[in-house]
Protein backbone atom coordinates (compact mmCIF):
# COMPACT_ATOMS: atom_id res chain seq x y z
CA UNK A 1 0.00 0.00 0.00
CA UNK A 2 1.40 3.02 -0.84
CA UNK A 3 0.94 6.81 0.53
CA UNK A 4 -1.65 7.56 -1.89
CA UNK A 5 -3.51 4.40 -1.73
CA UNK A 6 -3.74 5.08 2.46
CA UNK A 7 -4.41 8.30 1.64
CA UNK A 8 -7.58 7.55 -0.08
CA UNK A 9 -8.24 4.75 2.29
CA UNK A 10 -8.41 7.45 5.36
CA UNK A 11 -10.96 9.38 3.40
CA UNK A 12 -13.15 6.10 3.00
CA UNK A 13 -13.06 5.81 6.81
CA UNK A 14 -13.47 9.15 7.34
CA UNK A 15 -16.70 9.23 5.88
CA UNK A 16 -17.89 6.13 6.69
CA UNK A 17 -17.24 6.74 10.80
CA UNK A 18 -18.35 10.31 10.51
CA UNK A 19 -21.64 9.28 9.70
CA UNK A 20 -21.83 6.71 11.55
CA UNK A 21 -20.31 7.67 15.12
CA UNK A 22 -21.68 10.06 17.65
CA UNK A 23 -18.17 11.88 18.91
CA UNK A 24 -17.90 12.28 22.89
CA UNK A 25 -16.02 15.07 23.60
CA UNK A 26 -12.87 13.95 25.41
CA UNK A 27 -14.03 15.94 28.90
CA UNK A 28 -17.57 14.46 29.13
CA UNK A 29 -15.38 10.79 28.61
CA UNK A 30 -13.12 11.72 31.26
CA UNK A 31 -16.15 12.75 34.03
CA UNK A 32 -17.94 9.95 33.04
CA UNK A 33 -15.64 7.61 33.30
CA UNK A 34 -14.19 8.99 36.41
CA UNK A 35 -17.17 9.04 38.07
CA UNK A 36 -18.67 5.07 36.95
CA UNK A 37 -15.26 4.22 37.74
CA UNK A 38 -15.46 5.82 41.51
CA UNK A 39 -19.02 3.80 42.12
CA UNK A 40 -17.07 0.92 43.73
CA UNK A 41 -14.98 2.63 45.89
CA UNK A 42 -17.58 4.54 46.75
CA UNK A 43 -19.79 1.48 47.80
CA UNK A 44 -16.58 -0.03 49.76
CA UNK A 45 -16.79 3.29 51.93
CA UNK A 46 -20.42 3.65 52.61
CA UNK A 47 -21.06 -0.18 53.17
CA UNK A 48 -18.20 -2.06 54.31
CA UNK A 49 -16.27 0.70 55.72
CA UNK A 50 -17.51 2.19 58.98
CA UNK A 51 -18.94 5.48 58.70
CA UNK A 52 -16.73 8.63 60.33
CA UNK A 53 -17.41 9.21 64.19
CA UNK A 54 -17.34 12.96 63.44
CA UNK A 55 -20.17 12.73 60.92
CA UNK A 56 -21.99 12.97 63.54
CA UNK A 57 -21.30 16.20 64.68
CA UNK A 58 -21.91 18.33 61.30
CA UNK A 59 -18.86 18.51 59.25
CA UNK A 60 -15.52 19.38 60.83
CA UNK A 61 -12.68 21.72 59.92
CA UNK A 62 -10.89 18.61 59.21
CA UNK A 63 -13.17 17.09 56.67
CA UNK A 64 -14.07 20.54 54.94
CA UNK A 65 -10.07 21.21 54.43
CA UNK A 66 -9.60 17.58 53.14
CA UNK A 67 -12.47 17.48 50.60
CA UNK A 68 -11.53 21.29 49.79
CA UNK A 69 -7.99 20.19 49.29
CA UNK A 70 -8.87 17.28 47.41
CA UNK A 71 -11.29 18.69 44.79
CA UNK A 72 -8.93 21.48 44.28
CA UNK A 73 -6.44 18.66 43.27
CA UNK A 74 -9.13 16.13 41.49
CA UNK A 75 -10.29 19.34 39.35
CA UNK A 76 -6.78 21.24 38.35
CA UNK A 77 -5.29 17.54 37.54
CA UNK A 78 -8.71 16.90 35.11
CA UNK A 79 -8.16 20.05 34.06
CA UNK A 80 -4.59 19.35 33.10
CA UNK A 81 -5.17 16.27 31.75
CA UNK A 82 -7.72 17.49 29.19
CA UNK A 83 -5.47 20.12 28.46
CA UNK A 84 -2.37 17.64 28.05
CA UNK A 85 -4.53 15.37 25.95
CA UNK A 86 -3.75 17.70 22.51
CA UNK A 87 -0.65 16.80 21.13
CA UNK A 88 0.44 19.92 20.75
CA UNK A 89 0.22 21.00 24.20
CA UNK A 90 2.68 22.56 27.02
CA UNK A 91 2.74 21.00 30.69
CA UNK A 92 1.31 22.87 32.90
CA UNK A 93 2.10 22.55 37.01
CA UNK A 94 1.19 25.99 38.68
CA UNK A 95 -2.15 25.22 39.59
CA UNK A 96 -0.48 22.16 42.18
CA UNK A 97 0.13 24.98 44.48
CA UNK A 98 -3.42 25.53 45.20
CA UNK A 99 -4.13 22.18 46.72
CA UNK A 100 -1.10 22.20 49.15
CA UNK A 101 -2.53 25.71 50.00
CA UNK A 102 -5.18 24.84 50.99
CA UNK A 103 -4.35 21.88 53.03
CA UNK A 104 -1.19 24.11 54.15
CA UNK A 105 -3.79 26.77 55.65
CA UNK A 106 -5.66 23.55 57.52
CA UNK A 107 -2.42 22.75 59.31
CA UNK A 108 -1.82 25.72 60.20
CA UNK A 109 -4.57 26.30 61.53
CA UNK A 110 -4.93 23.06 63.36
CA UNK A 111 -1.52 23.91 65.06
CA UNK A 112 -2.51 27.06 66.55
CA UNK A 113 -5.92 25.39 67.70
CA UNK A 114 -4.26 22.18 69.36
CA UNK A 115 -1.52 21.84 72.05
CA UNK A 116 1.54 20.82 70.62
CA UNK A 117 1.77 17.68 73.49
CA UNK A 118 -1.03 16.37 70.98
CA UNK A 119 0.58 16.92 67.34
CA UNK A 120 2.50 13.55 67.62
CA UNK A 121 -0.71 11.19 68.41
CA UNK A 122 -2.53 13.39 65.63
CA UNK A 123 0.04 12.82 63.03
CA UNK A 124 0.58 9.28 63.61
CA UNK A 125 -3.62 7.95 64.52
CA UNK A 126 -4.60 4.95 65.22
CA UNK A 127 -3.81 2.73 62.19
CA UNK A 128 -1.72 5.31 59.90
CA UNK A 129 -1.11 2.06 57.22
CA UNK A 130 -4.67 1.58 56.84
CA UNK A 131 -5.53 4.53 55.77
CA UNK A 132 -2.46 4.85 53.68
CA UNK A 133 -3.49 1.25 51.87
CA UNK A 134 -7.30 2.12 51.46
CA UNK A 135 -6.78 5.23 49.83
CA UNK A 136 -4.18 4.04 47.52
CA UNK A 137 -6.22 0.75 46.88
CA UNK A 138 -9.76 2.81 46.36
CA UNK A 139 -8.02 4.80 44.03
CA UNK A 140 -6.27 2.49 41.12
CA UNK A 141 -10.07 1.49 39.79
CA UNK A 142 -10.53 5.10 39.11
CA UNK A 143 -7.08 5.62 37.71
CA UNK A 144 -7.82 2.70 35.56
CA UNK A 145 -11.07 4.39 34.37
CA UNK A 146 -9.01 7.59 33.85
CA UNK A 147 -6.90 6.17 31.95
CA UNK A 148 -8.99 4.82 29.55
CA UNK A 149 -11.31 8.06 29.26
CA UNK A 150 -7.66 9.37 28.41
CA UNK A 151 -6.85 6.96 25.54
CA UNK A 152 -8.76 8.64 23.24
CA UNK A 153 -6.92 11.67 23.18
CA UNK A 154 -3.56 12.25 21.79
CA UNK A 155 -0.94 13.02 24.57
CA UNK A 156 2.84 13.78 23.81
CA UNK A 157 3.83 13.55 27.33
CA UNK A 158 2.12 10.39 28.22
CA UNK A 159 3.74 10.18 31.78
CA UNK A 160 2.37 13.27 33.19
CA UNK A 161 -0.78 12.74 31.67
CA UNK A 162 -1.05 9.32 33.70
CA UNK A 163 0.42 11.56 37.12
CA UNK A 164 -2.45 13.75 36.42
CA UNK A 165 -4.71 10.50 35.97
CA UNK A 166 -3.46 9.58 39.61
CA UNK A 167 -3.69 13.12 41.52
CA UNK A 168 -7.24 12.89 39.83
CA UNK A 169 -8.23 9.39 41.26
CA UNK A 170 -6.32 10.23 44.44
CA UNK A 171 -7.98 13.78 44.62
CA UNK A 172 -11.55 11.95 44.59
CA UNK A 173 -10.78 9.04 46.68
CA UNK A 174 -9.35 11.36 49.21
CA UNK A 175 -12.75 13.43 48.89
CA UNK A 176 -14.88 10.12 49.26
CA UNK A 177 -12.97 8.41 52.31
CA UNK A 178 -13.61 11.29 54.86
CA UNK A 179 -16.50 9.27 54.95
CA UNK A 180 -15.04 6.62 56.61
CA UNK A 181 -11.81 8.47 57.72
CA UNK A 182 -11.55 7.82 61.99
CA UNK A 183 -9.04 10.19 62.07
CA UNK A 184 -9.93 13.59 62.83
CA UNK A 185 -6.50 15.18 62.47
CA UNK A 186 -5.18 17.42 59.01
CA UNK A 187 -1.58 16.31 60.02
CA UNK A 188 -2.43 12.62 59.50
CA UNK A 189 -4.26 13.40 56.25
CA UNK A 190 -0.86 15.29 55.20
CA UNK A 191 1.33 12.47 56.59
CA UNK A 192 -0.48 9.53 55.28
CA UNK A 193 -3.31 9.85 52.57
CA UNK A 194 -1.01 12.56 50.38
CA UNK A 195 1.71 9.72 50.10
CA UNK A 196 -1.04 7.49 48.74
CA UNK A 197 -1.97 9.78 46.01
CA UNK A 198 1.70 10.54 45.63
CA UNK A 199 2.10 6.89 44.93
CA UNK A 200 -0.71 6.18 42.95
CA UNK A 201 0.24 9.80 41.14
CA UNK A 202 3.43 7.34 39.97
CA UNK A 203 1.53 4.16 39.58
CA UNK A 204 -0.33 6.40 36.59
CA UNK A 205 3.05 8.07 35.04
CA UNK A 206 4.51 4.80 35.26
CA UNK A 207 1.80 2.68 33.58
CA UNK A 208 0.56 5.70 31.35
CA UNK A 209 4.10 5.08 29.38
CA UNK A 210 2.49 2.06 27.82
CA UNK A 211 -1.34 2.70 28.28
CA UNK A 212 -1.28 5.45 26.37
CA UNK A 213 0.85 5.05 23.43
CA UNK A 214 -0.55 5.91 20.41
CA UNK B 1 2.66 29.96 6.30
CA UNK B 2 -0.28 32.16 7.85
CA UNK B 3 -1.89 31.34 4.39
CA UNK B 4 -0.70 27.24 4.40
CA UNK B 5 -2.12 27.73 8.09
CA UNK B 6 -5.58 28.98 6.66
CA UNK B 7 -5.85 26.25 3.57
CA UNK B 8 -5.26 23.45 6.08
CA UNK B 9 -7.43 24.68 8.46
CA UNK B 10 -10.46 25.28 6.09
CA UNK B 11 -9.76 21.74 4.66
CA UNK B 12 -9.62 20.23 8.25
CA UNK B 13 -12.77 21.99 9.06
CA UNK B 14 -14.45 20.04 6.19
CA UNK B 15 -13.20 16.82 6.39
CA UNK B 16 -14.35 16.81 10.15
CA UNK B 17 -17.74 17.25 8.46
CA UNK B 18 -17.04 14.31 6.62
CA UNK B 19 -15.93 15.82 3.33
CA UNK B 20 -13.71 12.86 2.08
CA UNK B 21 -12.17 15.31 -1.07
CA UNK B 22 -11.48 17.83 1.18
CA UNK B 23 -9.54 15.65 3.28
CA UNK B 24 -7.44 13.94 0.35
CA UNK B 25 -6.14 16.94 -0.85
CA UNK B 26 -5.39 17.57 2.67
CA UNK B 27 -3.31 14.70 3.49
CA UNK B 28 -1.71 14.79 0.29
CA UNK B 29 -0.56 18.36 0.84
CA UNK B 30 0.68 17.52 3.76
CA UNK B 31 2.89 13.98 2.70
CA UNK B 32 4.53 16.34 0.27
CA UNK B 33 5.05 19.13 2.42
CA UNK B 34 6.51 16.56 5.13
CA UNK B 35 8.68 14.72 2.40
CA UNK B 36 11.84 16.44 2.41
CA UNK B 37 11.16 17.70 6.30
CA UNK B 38 11.18 14.25 7.34
CA UNK B 39 14.12 13.22 4.95
CA UNK B 40 16.11 15.72 6.80
CA UNK B 41 15.13 14.78 9.85
CA UNK B 42 16.32 11.16 9.64
CA UNK B 43 19.27 12.26 8.17
CA UNK B 44 19.81 14.22 10.92
CA UNK B 45 18.94 11.43 13.88
CA UNK B 46 21.43 9.38 12.38
CA UNK B 47 19.09 7.38 10.64
CA UNK B 48 17.97 6.61 6.43
CA UNK B 49 16.50 8.65 4.68
CA UNK B 50 14.72 5.92 2.85
CA UNK B 51 12.53 5.46 6.25
CA UNK B 52 11.04 8.96 5.22
CA UNK B 53 7.78 7.56 4.14
CA UNK B 54 7.25 5.27 6.46
CA UNK B 55 7.26 7.39 8.87
CA UNK B 56 4.91 9.84 7.00
CA UNK B 57 2.62 7.44 6.49
CA UNK B 58 2.56 6.88 10.43
CA UNK B 59 1.80 10.44 10.41
CA UNK B 60 -0.85 10.24 8.08
CA UNK B 61 -2.52 7.32 10.07
CA UNK B 62 -1.87 9.45 13.37
CA UNK B 63 -3.70 12.60 11.95
CA UNK B 64 -6.66 10.75 10.92
CA UNK B 65 -6.85 8.22 14.18
CA UNK B 66 -6.58 11.10 16.46
CA UNK B 67 -8.52 14.31 14.13
CA UNK B 68 -10.78 14.19 16.94
CA UNK B 69 -7.93 16.46 18.94
CA UNK B 70 -7.61 19.20 16.64
CA UNK B 71 -10.85 21.42 17.79
CA UNK B 72 -11.05 24.20 15.19
CA UNK B 73 -10.95 27.35 16.83
CA UNK B 74 -7.25 26.49 17.61
CA UNK B 75 -4.13 26.72 14.86
CA UNK B 76 -3.79 23.77 13.06
CA UNK B 77 -0.05 23.90 11.91
CA UNK B 78 1.27 23.68 15.73
CA UNK B 79 -1.16 20.84 16.02
CA UNK B 80 0.02 18.72 12.86
CA UNK B 81 4.03 19.68 13.64
CA UNK B 82 3.36 18.08 17.45
CA UNK B 83 1.79 15.05 15.98
CA UNK B 84 4.68 14.55 13.01
CA UNK B 85 7.15 14.86 15.80
CA UNK B 86 5.95 12.34 18.12
CA UNK B 87 5.83 10.50 15.43
CA UNK B 88 9.16 10.98 14.15
CA UNK B 89 10.57 10.76 17.75
CA UNK B 90 9.05 7.65 18.16
CA UNK B 91 10.34 5.89 15.12
CA UNK B 92 13.82 7.31 16.17
CA UNK B 93 13.46 5.44 19.65
CA UNK B 94 12.01 2.41 18.14
CA UNK B 95 15.35 2.12 15.44
CA UNK B 96 17.81 3.03 18.36
CA UNK B 97 16.12 -0.05 20.86
CA UNK B 98 16.88 -2.51 18.04
CA UNK B 99 20.34 -1.38 18.22
CA UNK B 100 20.42 0.15 14.34
CA UNK B 101 24.17 1.53 14.00
CA UNK B 102 23.61 4.35 11.61
CA UNK B 103 24.39 3.73 7.92
CA UNK B 104 26.57 7.30 7.57
CA UNK B 105 29.28 5.80 10.23
CA UNK B 106 30.04 2.98 7.57
CA UNK B 107 29.16 4.94 4.57
CA UNK B 108 32.48 6.61 3.81
CA UNK B 109 34.06 3.23 3.12
CA UNK B 110 31.45 1.88 1.32
CA UNK B 111 29.87 1.84 -2.86
CA UNK B 112 27.12 4.37 -2.92
CA UNK B 113 23.99 2.58 -2.17
CA UNK B 114 21.20 3.11 -4.36
CA UNK B 115 18.05 3.78 -1.83
CA UNK B 116 15.40 1.65 -1.19
CA UNK B 117 12.53 0.89 -3.71
CA UNK B 118 9.33 3.18 -2.75
CA UNK B 119 8.12 0.04 -2.85
CA UNK B 120 9.14 -1.77 0.27
CA UNK B 121 7.26 0.09 2.42
CA UNK B 122 6.46 -1.66 5.43
CA UNK B 123 2.77 -0.92 5.43
CA UNK B 124 2.19 -4.01 2.61
CA UNK B 125 4.15 -6.52 5.64
CA UNK B 126 1.89 -4.87 8.12
CA UNK B 127 -0.87 -5.49 6.34
CA UNK B 128 -0.41 -9.46 6.33
CA UNK B 129 -0.47 -9.44 9.68
CA UNK B 130 -4.02 -8.46 10.33
CA UNK B 131 -6.74 -11.08 10.76
CA UNK B 132 -8.24 -12.26 7.27
CA UNK B 133 -11.28 -10.79 7.07
CA UNK B 134 -9.67 -6.73 8.00
CA UNK B 135 -6.96 -7.73 5.60
CA UNK B 136 -9.45 -8.64 2.78
CA UNK B 137 -11.83 -5.63 3.34
CA UNK B 138 -8.19 -3.03 3.57
CA UNK B 139 -6.85 -4.64 0.37
CA UNK B 140 -9.88 -4.34 -1.58
CA UNK B 141 -10.70 -0.54 -0.42
CA UNK B 142 -7.66 0.46 -0.28
CA UNK B 143 -5.08 -1.36 -2.53
CA UNK B 144 -7.65 -2.51 -5.48
CA UNK B 145 -9.33 1.10 -5.09
CA UNK B 146 -12.87 -1.03 -5.13
CA UNK B 147 -15.86 0.62 -3.81
CA UNK B 148 -17.72 -0.11 -0.44
CA UNK B 149 -20.79 -1.50 -2.54
CA UNK B 150 -18.36 -3.95 -4.77
CA UNK B 151 -16.14 -4.97 -1.41
CA UNK B 152 -18.95 -5.29 0.64
CA UNK B 153 -20.71 -7.69 -2.65
CA UNK B 154 -16.97 -9.58 -3.20
CA UNK B 155 -16.51 -10.79 -0.04
CA UNK B 156 -20.39 -11.39 0.97
CA UNK B 157 -20.40 -9.00 3.96
CA UNK B 158 -22.59 -5.91 4.52
CA UNK B 159 -22.00 -2.53 4.07
CA UNK B 160 -22.02 -1.86 7.77
CA UNK B 161 -19.41 -4.99 8.34
CA UNK B 162 -17.15 -3.55 5.85
CA UNK B 163 -17.18 -0.04 7.46
CA UNK B 164 -16.62 -1.37 10.38
CA UNK B 165 -13.82 -4.15 9.86
CA UNK B 166 -11.79 -1.72 7.60
CA UNK B 167 -12.00 0.94 10.70
CA UNK B 168 -10.58 -1.70 12.87
CA UNK B 169 -8.27 -2.60 9.94
CA UNK B 170 -6.60 0.77 9.75
CA UNK B 171 -6.54 0.98 13.52
CA UNK B 172 -4.55 -1.95 14.15
CA UNK B 173 -2.27 -1.06 11.11
CA UNK B 174 -1.48 2.31 13.30
CA UNK B 175 -0.71 -0.08 16.73
CA UNK B 176 1.45 -2.40 14.60
CA UNK B 177 3.49 -0.04 13.25
CA UNK B 178 4.19 1.16 16.56
CA UNK B 179 5.52 -2.48 17.32
CA UNK B 180 7.34 -2.42 13.55
CA UNK B 181 10.78 -1.38 13.55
Amino acid sequence: MNTDQLIRALAIDLEATSAATSYQPLWRRLIIATSVSSLPSLAVILFVLSRSPHLAHGVTATIAYTVAAALALAAGSFWTAMGLSRPEAETQHAWLILPALVLAGGIGTELAQTPPATWEARLWGNNPLACFFCVLLLSLPILAGALVALRAGAPTHPRISGAMAGLLAGGVTAALYTLHCPEDSLLFIAAWHVPAIALVSLIGAAVAARVLRW
Amino acid sequence: MQDREQRWATEMRAAQRGCGESYIRLLGDIAQSLRPLMAGDLRRFGLQESDAEDVIQEVLLAIHLKRDTWSDDRPFLPWLRAIARHKLIDFARRRRRRGEVPIEEVAGSLPAEAPAAPSAVPLQRLLNELPQRQREVVESLAVAGASVGETADKLNMSRGAVYVAFHRGLAALALKFGEWG
